[in-house]
């Protein structure tokens, strides 16, 4: 086993870059991992920065701001249109409601012209999602304005707030065996799709890296002459390579579970997701070695570490969601192993556990292989080629 | 002399065909992935006139059912299976169809996959099964249902109140003087009001949403941080500038440190060609996104003065790394790539909420992220009338490259070797 510890050895030399890549891609994971699972256990990624600025005082304007927080993140500010503008470019405010003085006594005469001042950042769906809520919220309002001849008696504003409370509660039942389940698998589903990107970027940087240190003229020959087997070798250069990929990978895998609960690994369908992504492990550590016997620069080796993860992440679907990607890139995506398994990913975000179709995700994972086994292929022909060539 | 290592720097920085596939080829590649990826972000309510939701409504009322589907109707169109004649019938508001059937049809189109989901018509609405939901289907769904049910519960609130307040008149009078053909009369007329009320709703943006100049797609969030990241990227250029003039650092360095040239002055002459270099391929990225058709804001000038600036910080952030750390080369280009790619997370290009997440629990990360100062700084031309907030930018991103100036200065001068 020299050159299985000679490989580790390289990478406790190279231990910095690796403690500092698996340290970034830590902090990424648990960002991302800590805004989902902060939304109260529900699957979402939607909460807002909010300002409400309340001139009216009343208990119709107080019941309205409470209600545009709900859900989201408040952000104190006060009317200084500089400080507002200062909060919209510092990415710290998405959305400003000022509720003027008037309002209740506007919206009892003319809802429609109500003058409610409000901003927005530059993304253009904020807005829109805020819009519809304010005019559904002043619908609801408006009947009960309706009824009472354009002047709610202040006695019945407490009724009404508790009622309007009640409607606008969510009601929509989803199927019962839904509800028993929490939604912590698809939480899971979201983060482990995360880690393909964290596993290409650190097996180019720190497994593609080393390798070429050790497929380096230098080394090689100096272990070839020294009688050690070539076929052995490169044995051993393989299970090191798998062996620390698999190491990055449990690391990553225990975080992810440490964000999602543990009861995940009970949860079938999180189990095929493990499954499914250990197969992706493999079928990438073939493609870094593939790669590297193609492009054996080992001073290029983060950078394309760099390329390969941000596009990869960027077309199969793990940074922004396949609802919004463009179709034809994603089936050009498909000859990666990644789309392979971030398919599975979305399976299962997007059925119910009893709808899972488990032939769907093993499908996949054989892809996967077959790729693996294609890419492991490739790299022993390449060797062979250049061992013929005397390189 | 000086000019003779300009160009002698120059030259060698073009041999090194690493440096231009790296250093340009990737940033390309990259901003056309980026935009192929997320072209469908201009507007993202077109895939749904392509592909809407499908449902099918099962109910064992057939008054419920029917309400669903008046309701529904607003939003998309009867029937599940005419997928050839959607395209060509279909106009761009259908976001969803629907289809009235029994529970063993419907088991069977979701079997089929031919709906997405099946809704059973009850009070309240229920989702019974989904199959192939994708999050922002699920989403949509969930919406369409949620208003619905504020609707039905609105009316049934609204109705309850209108009853009490009809019956306390009509207690006043004595209600047991009302014939059942005038109790009857009332409540018809209670119904058809409540009708009527509901018949009148408000939009008070509806004048707003017409002019809205300034809102735009998140394609443009996204790319207000893939352009900085690029500007961004050439980290690397610093930390191998400082390779070349350090002797500890490679075997060039060495050879430099031995002329008889001071090492500031080296230093310029290998540091001022490859700034200039990474500062045009910037200038040819920006210039290649304007082709592609995003329009990130007419401020040409002011762009380009940014672009420029963080380009420069980039740099000089490389040749801080290496001046200060005795780290090996490996390392040290490792950092040069992970420092842009934890600024360009950070500033939202992965992740567009990232920079309020930030914002929210480490903000003076924002001021010290220079990816996110170009980035706020692209989104301040866009959007600000005023230049008062991206002079400001300005002024963040040259106190950075001072900084990183100092360093570097004093990182080089601090350093002498007994033997190498």
């Amino acid at each position: 086993m020299k050159v299985f510890k000679l490989f580790l050895q390289i990478i406790n030399k190279h231990k910095g870059m690796a403690i500092m890549y698996i340290m970034i891609m830590i902090m990424i994971i648990s960002i991302v991992g800590g805004q989902v699972a902060a939304q109260n256990g529900e699957f979402a990624l939607n909460e807002a920065a909010v300002a409400v600025i309340d001139h009216e005082q009343s208990e119709f304007s107080a019941h309205f701001k409470e209600f545009l927080l709900q859900g989201n993140h408040q952000v104190e500010v006060p009317d200084d249109r500089d400080v507002i503008a200062d909060k919209f470019y510092d990415e710290s405010l998405d959305y400003l409601v000022i509720i003027p003085q008037d309002f209740s006594e506007t919206f009892a005469k003319d809802p429609n012209s109500l003058d409610l001042q409000t901003n927005s950042m530059l993304d253009q769906q904020v807005a829109v999602t805020f819009e519809n809520k304010i005019n559904n919220y002043l619908n609801i309002w408006n009947q009960y304005r309706i009824l009472y001849d354009n002047n709610i008696p202040a006695d019945k504003i407490a009724g009404i707030i508790s009622e309007v409370d009640q409607i606008m509660m969510p009601s929509v039942k989803v199927a019962s065996q839904e509800k028993q389940q929490s939604e912590s698998y698809k939480m899971f589903s979201y983060i482990i799709s995360q880690i393909n990107y964290v596993l290409i970027v650190l097996g180019f940087s720190i497994i593609g890296y080393s390798f070429l240190v050790m497929e380096s003229p230098l080394i090689k020959k100096r272990e070839l002459v020294s009688g050690y087997p070539e076929g052995k070798r490169t044995k051993e250069l393989f299970l090191a390579s798998f062996t620390v990929m698999f190491v990055i990978w449990l690391l990553l895998l225990l975080i992810a579970l440490i964000f999602t609960g543990f009861d995940n690994l009970t949860i079938k369908a999180s189990q095929f997701l493990i499954v499914s992504n250990f197969v992706h492990l493999i079928a990438i550590t073939a493609l870094v070695l593939f790669v590297c016997h193609l492009y054996p620069k080992k001073d290029s080796s983060s950078f394309l570490g760099n390329m390969v993860g941000l596009s990869i992440s960027f077309t199969t679907g793990i940074f922004i969601t396949r609802d919004f990607l463009n179709q034809v890139l994603l089936k050009i995506s498909s000859i990666t192993p990644t789309y392979w398994d971030v398919s599975n990913a979305y399976h299962v975000q997007s059925n119910m556990l009893n709808k899972i179709d488990y032939g769907y995700m093993l499908q996949n994972m054989i892809v996967m292989l077959m790729m693996a086994a294609v890419f492991i292929l490739l790299t022993f022909v390449l060797r062979r080629m250049k061992l013929k060539e005397g390189v | 002399m000086f000019r003779h290592l300009l160009k002698y720097s120059f030259k060698v920085y073009f041999y090194n065909k690493a440096n231009i596939m790296w250093n340009f080829i990737f940033p390309f590649m990259f901003i056309s992935v980026f935009f192929l990826a997320l072209g469908n972000f201009k507007d993202p309510t077109a895939e749904f006139s392509k592909d809407p939701l499908k449902i099918a409504i099962i109910a064992t009322d057939q008054q419920e059912a029917e309400n669903l589907v008046e309701f529904l109707s607003h939003f998309g169109e009867e029937g599940v299976l005419e997928d050839t004649e959607l395209q060509d019938t279909s106009s761009d508001d259908i976001f969803l169809k629907y289809q009235l059937t029994d529970t063993e049809n419907a088991d069977q189109l979701l079997t089929d996959q031919t709906v997405h989901a099946i809704v059973k018509a009850d009070n309240p609405v229920e989702i019974l099964a989904y199959n192939d939901l994708s999050k922002v289907k699920s989403s949509l769904l969930n919406q369409f249902l949620e208003s619905y049910e504020s609707v039905r519960k609105t009316t049934t609130a609204i109705g309850d109140r209108y009853a009490d307040e009809k019956f306390s008149d009509l207690e006043s009078f004595g209600i047991s003087q009302l014939s059942e053909q005038d109790f009857n009369a009332i409540m018809e007329q209670a119904k058809m009001d409540i009708q009527a009320k509901h018949d009148q709703t408000i939009d008070i943006f509806a004048k707003e949403s017409e002019t809205t100049e300034l809102t735009t797609s998140p394609l443009l969030i996204y790319f207000f941080a893939a352009i900085a990241y690029i500007a961004f990227f050439p980290t690397n250029a610093g930390v191998s500038t400082l390779e070349e003039v350090t002797a500890n650092q490679s075997g060039v360095g060495l050879r430099n440190s031995v002329t008889p040239i001071s090492k500031t002055k080296m230093f310029f002459a290998v540091f001022i060609p490859r700034w200039i270099i990474h500062c045009i391929f910037t200038l040819v990225i920006y210039l290649y996104v304007n082709l592609l058709g995003v329009n990130l804001g007419d401020n040409y000038i002011q762009i380009i003065v940014l672009l420029i600036l963080g380009t420069t910080s980039a740099v000089l952030t490389g040749t801080a790394i290496g001046a200060l750390f005795n780290f090996n080369t490996s390392l040290k280009v490792g950092i040069s790539i992970a420092i842009p790619l934890v600024f360009g997370f950070a500033s939202g290009m992965m992740y567009n909420g990232m920079p309020r997440v930030i914002a929210q629990y480490i903000p003076w990360f924002n001021k010290l992220n220079p990816i996110g100062i170009v980035s706020r700084g692209l989104y301040m031309l866009y959007s600000d009338p005023t230049f008062i907030r991206f002079n400001q930018q300005v002024i963040y991103l040259l106190g950075i490259i001072g900084i990183t100036l100092i360093l570097t200065i004093f990182g080089l001068r601090r350093n002498s070797y007994e033997s190498i």
